[in-house]
């Protein structure tokens, strides 16, 4: 079967709110390919369970500031070049975010909220991308619009800096350790976090794909993502000048689609090395040894996260079941098996030679 | 933070942060600055950019390393941890947008707070100078509030270049003359001394 029709199979399942599981490890192993099957499995992951009445309204509160930033976005998107179809887009966008925060006014908007929702809108087009946003908003999105985002994002940097130097110290990797000793703050992954990598990325198909994966995982693999991504990237920073590495770091990593510092993104590899992170580092566990504290509030915590819990119960027993138990201990202790393996291997030789 | 190198391509190196309301241009500043680009497609900052431009002072060559920072209130805790080190501050309102002139004032009293502000080297800006069909503030209202406070002023088009480099200038030879008088109020050993403490503190610091 090709990847449509496996997810064709997997969609029909879908449409009788079964089978989240499968299509949430194939969203985080594959991909979901094409605004055709991203319409239909968004909205499911997303959790919207009703029809949300699209009416225009009228000026929200924080209407200048959105003005600035719409009428200054999306023309880094590399698939819309066309002035006429950024200005309808930009006309759209400005009038679900009139809707969303004139709708919930105890929403404070942040600036990266309209990239979010420019991603919405592109996939799903803009009435059910209201819909989208509006749920995201209330899910995915609601640490950022809902408190203040020192307090939010903070915490979710100092992770990430601690989940890096675990990482670079457990696989030797010098380079690595050496750069997150001195950055303390690693705030050029503060637009990673706040817009899932839309403010950054300039091709929506690369977007997309990050999106996949973040709809089919916990909330807090937005984290695990960016740690990913510094790991496999890092090695192009030059740390020759340890007065500088704070400003190379930052400018290294705050233009991601300047081509002559990355010149391929490797979305796959970077995906491929969140899983491992996110299996190998537990979210709460270095939470807890590093005191990195996050509101009560916060929606990193799974009991505040609302969306699918169905799901994260099921995933969090696929995480426990026995296969994967067993597969975590050998990965862990390789070291030791490998070893006995080989112990093994040379009685099973003697014992050979001596019947002979 | 500010160092004087040995053998090295700078002879000081200082930290310049830009700040300011949201959507005054401070990043095509720094675009047209560092590297004599304009953009009109440039998205908002969300937390901090970064940028770095050697320049000759008076013979010295002087490695700018500059911090341009979100503008929404919203992002002000973070941006805030910036200010820590910094040298020099480019603070920057739009002629055409008034509010952005009457919060200047909150800038000055965030630069107060969160700097050694005796140490700080500013510079006030009215940029888009060049959209004088829709001027909400006059050249005369920005300089009697640079008189107010003792700031040099200039107006400023970041899509014409007008009077980009010369702001810049004018804080690098102040940030220099603060640096040497700070130099020459130390006797020899302390001035190692303090060197030495300075590279230091910065590592520890890390961020800013």
């Amino acid at each position: 079967m090709d990847n449509s029709q496996n997810l064709q199979t997997l969609l029909v399942n879908l449409e009788q709110d079964v089978g989240y599981e499968k299509i949430r490890k194939y969203g985080r192993t594959y991909g979901f390919h094409n605004i055709y099957f991203r319409k239909q499995i968004w909205i499911k992951l997303l959790g919207i369970d009703q029809q949300l009445q699209y009416n225009e309204s009228q000026k929200c509160l924080q209407h200048d500031q959105l003005l600035k930033d719409v009428n200054r976005s999306l023309n880094t998107i590399s698939q819309i070049k066309n002035f006429k179809e950024i200005d309808q887009l930009r006309k759209c966008l400005m009038e679900v975010l009139d809707t969303i925060f004139s709708q919930h006014p105890n929403y404070s908007y942040y600036q990266g909220y309209h990239d979010v929702v420019s991603i919405l809108i592109l996939v799903l087009g803009v009435e059910q991308g209201y819909i989208a946003a509006t749920y995201a908003a209330q899910n995915f999105f609601k640490d950022y619009l809902d408190q203040e985002l020192a307090t939010t994002i903070t915490p979710q940097y100092l992770f990430i800096r601690n989940l890096l130097l675990r990482y670079s110290r457990d696989n030797s990797n010098q380079k690595l350790r050496q750069i997150m000793l001195i950055i303390e703050h690693p705030t050029c992954v503060i637009p990673w976090i706040l817009t899932w990598f839309s403010h950054s990325l300039e091709n929506i198909n690369d977007i997309c794909r990050i999106w996949d994966f973040l709809l089919c995982s916990k909330q807090s693999t937005i984290l695990y993502v960016c740690a990913a991504f510094i790991a496999i990237h890092h090695d192009n920073i030059d740390v020759r000048n340890e007065d500088d590495l704070i400003g190379e770091f930052q400018e290294f990593f705050q233009n991601l689609n300047n081509k002559d510092r990355i010149q391929n993104l490797k979305l796959e590899m970077v995906l491929q090395l969140a899983r491992t992170l996110e299996t190998q580092y537990k979210f709460e566990l270095i939470c807890e040894q590093e005191h990195i504290q996050f509101s009560q509030k916060s929606i990193v915590y799974q009991h505040n996260f609302k969306s699918q819990l169905s799901y994260y119960y099921s995933l969090e027993q696929l995480e426990n079941s026995i296969k994967n138990k067993v597969s975590r201990f050998m990965y862990g202790n390789q070291d030791i098996i490998i070893n006995l393996g080989g112990i093994a291997l040379s009685f099973l030789i003697q014992y050979c030679i001596i019947k002979k | 933070m500010s160092r004087q190198a040995n053998s090295q391509d700078y002879d000081w190196l200082v930290k310049v942060i830009v700040i300011g309301d949201s959507g005054v241009g401070k990043t095509n500043i720094l675009s047209q600055f560092c590297d004599a680009k304009f953009s009109i497609t440039h998205m908002a900052t969300l937390g901090v950019d970064f940028k770095i431009k050697t320049i000759d002072v008076d013979g010295k060559k002087l490695k700018l390393q500059i911090w341009d920072t979100a503008g929404q209130e919203r992002f002000r805790n973070i941006t805030k941890t910036y200010y820590k080190g910094a040298q020099g501050v480019i603070l920057t309102y739009s002629v055409i947008d008034r509010q952005s002139f009457q919060n200047v004032d909150g800038w000055l009293r965030s630069i107060q707070e969160n700097t050694n502000s005796n140490d700080v080297q500013l510079v006030l800006v009215g940029n888009k100078a060049d959209m004088s069909a829709e001027r909400q503030v006059t050249m005369e209202e920005g300089q009697k509030l640079s008189q107010q406070y003792n700031i040099p002023f200039f107006e400023t088009s970041a899509k014409s270049n007008m009077n980009i480099n010369e702001s810049f200038h004018n804080l690098a030879q102040r940030i220099i003359s603060t640096l040497c008088k700070m130099q020459a109020n130390d006797d020899a050993p302390k001035l190692n001394l303090k060197q030495t403490e300075g590279k230091e503190k910065t590592k520890a610091d890390g961020c800013c």
